[in-house]
């Protein structure tokens, strides 16, 4: 009869004999399956991405990357510029075929300056760069998980120039982003198991779209985003001076050095802003700054030109504070383009 | 240095590795492991080094004169073994209880309308001074009861106290079967890594994955519990025992995998125990370490269940409410303790023996056998609803606040909860069913591997990134 007060024949830890082919076995197999998985996770991540920054990045390297004969002018910058330049209305005006690959602020003036040496290594240089970004993107640093999109390898990383300086634990988690994302996009995969696989959303659907010409066109206005993203901003702009970042700086430095090179004129401009903004004097002081700053830098090169334009909208315009409608888009590119064209005649 | 985290991986393939280098010495392996030990608590903070080694230097002189004492200088023998209690209990008691006992004295003088002037101090708790003081203790106990010999060797005793997988949460181990072992060469055997391999990544999967996620649900709850109530008391209830159990056994399973792979057995510390009967079986499934510490050097000593009925319930009262007092200078530890003190006794009341049965022993239908295992769970629950809280006015409320009703936010949270839990518990039953903590090693490697990487992946995947401290470092 069975010991009816021993707990011991219930729960034990009951070894098995192993070897080190079979503990060999287990770590590979382990490893394996991981990497499986991952992969999987690496595909879906790409198919139907769910980090609008990420994809972004991503789509405009694939395009870049993709593009089988030069363009005209090429258009980088931020996504005030993804959204605020139309390419076929920047064509209708110029004559030129165009292309934007702009994406992120927080990608910097550094991923204009890739972009741009790219596509000079497979096609020479463009006749026009134009690049435009919001005010607060030149106080930047350089995001290396953001980087990871790009089509820069990681073992590419110490040989860019302008140098991103990455220290070791960047680089890992550069190579993590790029390859990883069950430990990069962990958050993004959990998201998805938890709410999309279980849950009512589509796991296998298209989230985020993009024109061939690399124009994302918006086209519903939110004032109020705008108006709460003003605040954000002012709140910003407290006790701040302008000072432009170290990635920036070197960024400005190359572009005018591929510019004086290959005789490739480079244009320079603001993102579209909300007109309150320019009803504060924190606000106004620091874009004054930033625009000498920028005036200073270009002055270097006679290939580099900072376009002096201030365009505002209305908040019933815009989707925040730097982004346009696609309505309000097409003004802005006409407007950039009667810059430009004023610059060509000084 | 907490066990996921990079720092402790960086730390120990150094230290592994030259454990390995050093296979052929044992001396050198101690040396290195006392190093590594030291270095591991001095990350947390360098000043309490000195406290440890105050404790393992007072405990091996200690030892070692009570074994030397003749046999009839009984009177010697205590009192030095009283310098070691003393020593040891003195270090805790000061850097635990003395902030605890000076307001808790000036409160009850206030209640017979005195005013005492009492100074409480700034006192920062040494990291498992809990654990490694009691660890000590029974050595030198041990010996006194004439149970184990002392080490002559003091690297051997200074690696016991100091073992760094074990030294800031356990499991309490005995140096009767810890000692031994450093005292040895080691042999580390393919079983050993297999298991320790299993441990580690389980262990892993409990913190990161299932104790962590339901920490915070179980914070969203208790720390913001008057906007909380009905079911959602409950579900916060459910969380923290999720989160106590995954973290406390996760960690034990972590330390006592790393301790495989170097060849070291460490005692199991948790046996599945949500499936307790009843209190007593709990108390042999849950903090199997301290459980047994306190059976054999406090309610032992005190008389154990030899006196009578009544000194039996009062010894076991006592045992608990110092079980309680262990975990934490406050009163809801103190009322935790004293809850599980009351629930043994009625347990005693009514069931004889109470033991864990054996629901596939075919003399028991499984309804019956279930309807105990829920009664105990909700005892249990109950308890950690006292552990938890901040105050007794917490628990006052959040018990008086429990109901069906629910709210807004009552899917989501129970949706969460058991997203996380679910793998947990599938496995669980899994190892009760086959009563065996190590079933998943014995599939053919291809399963195993399968499961391994699943695992893996969902520690990739879900496990939080800046992890909770565990639990029991506070205590």
């Amino acid at each position: 009869m069975k010991d009816r007060t021993s707990y011991k024949h219930l729960t034990q830890e009951i070894d098995t004999e192993s070897s080190p082919g079979r503990i060999l076995g287990t770590i590979l197999g382990t490893i394996a399956v991981t990497l499986i998985l991952n992969a999987l996770a690496l595909r879906y991540i790409d198919q139907y991405p769910f980090n609008r920054g990420y994809w972004l990045v991503k789509e405009k390297w694939n395009i870049l990357s993709s593009l089988q004969a030069p363009v005209d002018a090429l258009i980088l910058g931020d996504s005030s510029a993804n959204q605020g330049i139309v390419p076929e209305q920047f064509t209708k005006e110029t004559s030129f075929s165009s292309l934007n690959l702009a994406t992120i602020g927080n990608m910097t003036m550094a991923n204009d300056v890739y972009m741009l040496q790219d596509y000079i290594s497979r096609f020479g240089a463009p006749k026009e760069v134009v690049i435009v970004h919001v005010y607060d993107m030149w106080e930047r640093n350089l995001a290396h998980t953001l980087l990871a999109k790009t089509s820069i390898p990681w073992y590419a990383l110490d040989s860019l120039t302008p140098s991103p300086n990455l220290s070791s634990r960047e680089k890992v988690e550069f190579f993590l982003t790029q390859y990883v994302p069950i430990y990069a996009e962990n958050k993004t995969l959990a998201t998805v198991i938890m709410n999309k696989v279980f849950g009512p959303e589509k796991l296998f659907q298209k989230r985020m779209h993009i024109e061939t010409t690399g124009f994302m066109p918006v086209q519903k206005a939110n004032p109020d985003r705008v108006r709460n993203d003003m605040k954000k901003h002012l709140r910003w702009l407290e006790n701040r001076s302008f000072k432009l970042s170290d990635i920036n700086q070197k960024a400005m430095q190359e572009l005018i050095r591929l510019a004086d090179t290959h005789s490739m004129h480079v244009y320079i401009a603001n993102s579209p802003l909300y007109e309150g903004m320019f009803d504060e004097e924190p606000f106004r002081r620091y874009y004054k700054a930033m625009q000498n700053s920028l005036r200073d830098l270009s002055n270097q090169s006679d290939f580099v030109h900072f376009l002096d334009m201030t365009v505002v909208f209305p908040a019933d315009e815009m989707q925040n504070l730097d982004h346009l409608t696609q309505q309000s888009a097409v003004r802005y590119t006409q407007m950039l383009v009667e810059a430009i064209s004023n610059s060509k005649k000084r | 240095m907490l066990f996921n985290s990079f720092e402790f991986l960086l730390f120990f393939i150094l230290v592994y590795g030259a454990y390995l280098a050093f296979s052929k010495s044992k001396s050198l392996q101690n040396i290195l492991l006392l190093a590594a030990s030291y270095f591991f608590y001095g990350s947390w903070d360098y000043r309490f080094l000195g406290l440890i080694a105050v404790s393992t230097v007072v405990d091996y002189f200690v030892g070692r004169a009570i074994y030397k004492a003749p046999e009839d200088a009984k009177k010697r023998r205590s009192l030095l073994l009283a310098l070691s209690v003393s020593a040891n209990l003195g270090i805790l008691g000061f850097f635990k209880y003395y902030n605890f006992f000076v307001e808790s004295f000036s409160e009850l003088m206030k209640l017979i309308g005195m005013q005492p002037h009492t100074t409480t101090l700034q006192i920062i708790l040494p990291v498992g001074i809990s654990f490694y003081t009691f660890q000590t203790m029974s050595y030198t106990i041990d010996i006194y009861r004439k149970q184990i010999k002392p080490t002559r060797n003091f690297i051997d005793f200074a690696v016991f106290v100091s073992f760094f997988p074990q030294l800031v949460a356990g499991p309490i181990e005995r140096a009767s079967h810890l000692i031994p072992q450093f005292e040895k060469p080691r042999r580390i055997s393919a079983t050993q890594i297999d298991t320790g391999i299993f441990l580690i990544l389980w262990g892993l999967f409990k913190k990161m994955v299932v104790a962590d996620n339901a920490g915070f649900i179980a914070d969203q709850v208790f720390n913001n519990y008057t906007n909380y109530h009905g079911v959602d008391t409950v579900i916060g209830v459910l969380a923290f025992s999720a989160q106590i159990y995954g973290d406390f056994s996760g960690y034990s399973d972590i330390a006592r995998g790393l301790s495989l792979l170097m060849g070291i057995e460490l005692m199991v510390n948790f046996r599945l125990p949500y499936f307790a009967l009843n209190p007593t079986d709990f108390w042999r499934r849950w903090h199997i370490s301290l459980s047994t510490w306190l059976r054999d050097y406090l309610y032992i000593p005190l008389g154990g269940n030899r006196k009578g009925t009544g000194r039996t319930y009062c010894n076991l009262f006592l045992t608990m409410l110092l079980g309680g007092l262990w975990h934490g200078a406050a009163w809801n530890f103190v009322i935790w303790g004293a809850f599980h003190g009351a629930i043994l006794i009625l347990y005693r009341l009514i069931e004889r023996k109470p033991a864990h049965l054996d629901p596939w022993g075919g003399q028991f239908a499984y309804p019956l056998v279930l309807a105990k295992m829920l009664l105990m769970f909700i005892l249990t629950l109950l308890g950690w609803l006292i552990f938890r809280a901040a105050s007794v006015e917490q628990i006052v409320e959040m018990l008086s606040g429990i109901s069906l009703d629910t709210s807004a936010k009552s899917a989501q949270l129970c949706y969460e909860l058991f997203f996380y839990v679910s793998p947990l518990i599938m496995i669980q039953l899994y190892q009760y069913i086959t009563r065996d903590l190590l079933i998943l090693t014995k599939f053919r490697t291809p399963m195993r591997s399968l499961i391994y990487g699943l695992l893996l992946t969902w520690i990739f995947v879900f496990g939080v990134r800046d992890s909770l401290e565990f639990i029991y470092f506070q205590f």
